[in-house]
């Protein structure tokens, strides 16, 4: 009986042993199935006109920037109006989040000391950003130029991380240095201006810190970045083996629909992005059911609350087809905000641990399962291999086959 | 509009944690105004609550015979607050935490020592979505 019921809530909430499931077509991409082997990835495309920044995947050293997908990029931080700057690279490029949060310890003091602070009257502003590992970031809010790919965002409130500030023990698991948080920063540049309403900002004295209302909220610079680059962002990869690649790269190309680099093409469907259940995502159908779904460059892998379409690896919630296949499948994106566009997604998931067998740093085929309730999708990193994906800002339009489409309070996800 | 937004931020935490003697009255009493508890399922072994506010939502799982709660779910704007949730079984966690058996993708957590397991996820855009249980404790 007792057995009965725990099988019960197993259901309800995850299991982490395996279990068979069926699956789509599969195919194999190896010639035998004794082991993973590396491979270099083939270059991206480089923009021709656009502004842009290079993504780099998983190009750092010493555990910062090193894990796979990590997908990082450089950003320069200036004292406002002066030339007095420092270049920070390994910071993950983030399309889940929005607002630049940088380490201080990376920023030196002529330089730091001199960034202006977000106030409460008298007091600083510090914000707590949390993580779904129970890790957070802690600190001050400073006013910042943001160089990006030679433009600048100037004067604009960004996160300096500092588990020393004041009030830190307001902010439960707060990354400690890079070595901690495994990156110098990230960069957060999805669809909304600021992360108001995101994570609690605090008003700090000397000694002390109080839940507060912020005069302004850290900014996604990109939205500040002026005409022509600063209404979205064009995600931009070449494709990489099933198997993984290594030095995989790519490009983040500011705006959409201004130039050659950044404008849909014909063949592109435009999703206007929901908000539900505390995200802000578009519907894909998958094995029959409707899910919540999310273009995030920040996520490593796939992800699906569905645990049953594919064996799971032993003691694991990652999919493990047999080792060295790749198992095809199909999910239907579509807009059900009033614009009635679909799309095919065409992926593929392999064998986890045969996969992570290798020193590839870029994976396009690596899924797991949340198994958790709700229906929900996660289009991480290995959805934008092969793919230019745009992501159009909130309070914008684009215009796509001769059709505008307003994108709204959320803004668009276009592939 | 302010006090709401405040509210939302500090009412994450719904002071319940996993191991806890159930005691609803207490809960009524102690809940924000802006939090509501409806019962969801109740059969003979168990009896699931959801307690929801502006920005959370919280499924408990109580065993009826020890009025324990043996199960918690949640889908909040921000990350739940580890040790409130486990109340007395994260220093459990914490022993688990230290030797994962398996591979887990960056910012997401999962914990199973045989008796107690923990899983959660999230970002930004996808809310933070996570569920514990203890076996154990389970009816």
């Amino acid at each position: 009986m007792k057995k009965k019921s725990i099988s019960y809530f197993i259901i309800i909430l995850f299991i982490l042993a395996g279990c068979g499931g069926g699956g789509g077509s599969s195919s194999n991409n190896s010639s035998n199935n004794s082991g993973n082997t590396s491979q270099p990835a083939t270059p991206t495309t480089v923009p021709a006109v656009g502004k842009y920044i290079t993504i780099n995947m998983a190009s750092g050293s010493n555990s910062i920037c090193t894990y796979n997908n990590a997908p990082c990029v450089s950003v320069s931080i200036c004292q406002p109006g002066t030339t007095n700057c420092q270049v920070i690279n390994n910071i993950a490029i983030d399309s889940g989040s929005f607002g630049l949060r940088v380490f201080g310890s990376l920023i030196p003091s002529n330089i730091l000391n001199n960034l202006p602070y977000l106030t409460s009257g008298s007091n600083t502003v510090a914000e707590c950003v949390t993580y779904g590992d129970g890790s957070a970031n802690w600190g001050p809010i400073q006013f910042a130029d943001v160089n990006l790919g030679g433009i600048t965002a100037s004067s604009i409130p960004i996160q300096i991380i500092n588990s020393n500030y004041q009030g830190a023990s307001k902010c439960t698991g707060a990354a400690t240095s890079p070595n901690d948080f495994m990156l110098n920063g990230i960069l957060g540049v999805g669809t909304l201006t600021t992360d108001q309403n995101f994570s609690p900002y605090y008003s700090c004295t000397s000694s002390n810190c109080n839940l507060t209302i912020p005069s302004q909220y850290v900014q996604n610079p990109i939205t500040a970045l002026g005409t022509n680059y600063n209404n979205g962002i064009t995600f931009h990869f070449g494709s990489i083996p099933n198997s993984g690649a290594y030095n995989a790269n790519g490009y983040a190309i500011f705006g959409v629909g201004n130039n050659v680099d950044n404008t849909p093409s014909s063949t592109v469907s435009v999703f206007k992005i929901n908000t539900s259940n505390g995200s802000l995502n578009v519907n894909s159908t998958f094995q029959g059911q409707n899910n919540s779904s999310f273009l995030d460059t920040g996520s490593q892998y796939l992800f699906f609350s569905n645990s049953t379409f594919l064996p799971l690896c032993s003691n694991s919630l990652f999919f493990c087809p047999t080792a060295g296949q790749f198992v095809s499948e199909t999910a239907t994106m579509s807009d059900i905000n009033g614009f009635s566009s679909s799309g095919i997604i065409n992926f593929s998931i392999g064998n986890t641990t045969w996969l992570l067998n290798s020193s590839n740093t870029a994976f396009a085929t690596v899924a797991y399962t949340t198994n958790s309730t709700g229906n929900i999708i996660g289009w991480g990193m290995p959805f934008f291999y092969g793919r230019t994906v745009y992501m159009v800002f909130a309070g914008n339009s684009i215009t796509v086959n001769n059709n505008t489409y307003n994108c709204g309070t959320y803004g668009c996800w276009i592939y | 509009m302010k006090k709401i937004l405040l509210i939302a931020f500090v009412s994450n935490s719904f002071a319940i944690s996993l191991g806890d003697t159930f005691d609803k009255k207490s809960l009524i009493e102690n809940s924000k105004h802006t939090q509501k508890i409806k019962l969801i399922t109740r059969n003979s072994k168990s009896v699931n609550y959801e307690i929801t506010s502006d920005s959370s939502k919280m499924n408990i799982f109580i065993n009826n015979s020890t009025h324990k709660i043996f199960a918690i779910t949640w889908d909040n704007k921000t990350s739940v607050d580890f040790k409130d949730i486990l109340g007395n079984y994260y220093q459990e966690f914490q022993e688990a935490r230290k030797n994962p058996k398996q591979h887990i993708p960056l910012r997401s957590i999962v914990i199973d020592d045989g008796d107690l397991s923990f899983s959660q996820y999230g970002s930004m855009i996808t809310g933070f979505h996570g569920s514990t249980y203890v076996k154990s404790l389970a009816p």
